[in-house]
């Protein structure tokens, strides 16, 4: 499975897995629904 | 002399006068296209010149109905944000909360395919204090809201990085200000 890229600077390349874990974390936490519940 | 930003042609530039202009470009950050990323890191962000920053995100687009978060050098703990939000066909108040959350949630955000944006006041990531952030910007598609927060981890920081909770961000660009201290 491919992973998400990632930008350092001016640099794009693959995530590692180190940052893949790091990524997942930071986006884990679930959407808040909005008022008209459409997301 | 006129007050700034209103410069007079040959007008000569005094160090008082200069010392007196508040906000300073530290660092201007392209975002790319091809690949396009799902987080960006901007190093070299903070440092002793200042204690407190203005980022943007403007000018690009992003992939998915999401918000963006964003996070301090590597630390992933720690992180407290409440938001106060509703929709565009809504008057009812929402809110969310995170306690000890891995990045600062709900910072920025747009539409799929459409503009996106963030924009946050840091106070003292680089002073070794648990750094404080006002003044989040958030959108989830429809949805806007006011986010603030708290790092409780007192150490500095020159780094931050910015997530699209999914998806991925294309062009613009991350521009971090230095509030004048």
């Amino acid at each position: 499975m491919n992973k998400p890229f990632i930008q350092i600077d001016d640099e794009v390349r693959e995530m590692t897995d180190e940052e893949y874990a790091h990524y997942l974390e930071a986006t884990q936490n679930v959407q808040p629904l909005g008022a008209d519940n459409d997301n | 002399m006129p007050t700034p930003p209103t410069f007079s042609v040959g007008q000569y530039n005094t160090a008082a006068y200069m010392n007196s202009i508040g906000l300073w470009l530290v660092k201007s950050q392209a975002v790319a296209t091809s690949p396009a990323p799902s987080s960006v890191t901007v190093t070299g962000a903070f440092s002793s010149d200042y204690d407190n920053y203005l980022i943007t995100y403007t000018g690009g687009t992003q992939s998915n109905n999401v918000n963006l978060d964003l996070s301090l050098g590597s630390s992933t703990t720690g992180y407290y944000s409440v938001l106060i939000y509703t929709s565009s066909v809504s008057t009812t108040p929402l809110a969310a909360s995170i306690d000890n959350g891995t990045a600062w949630n709900w910072v920025g955000g747009g539409r799929a395919g459409q503009a996106s944006h963030l924009r946050c006041d840091l106070l003292g990531p680089y002073l070794s204090i648990y750094t404080k952030l006002r003044n989040g910007s958030y959108q989830n598609d429809n949805n806007y809201g006011a986010m603030n927060g708290e790092h409780r981890v007192a150490s500095s920081y020159t780094s931050f990085t910015i997530y699209a909770a999914s998806g991925t961000l294309s062009g613009g660009t991350i521009r971090v200000y230095g509030y004048r201290n």
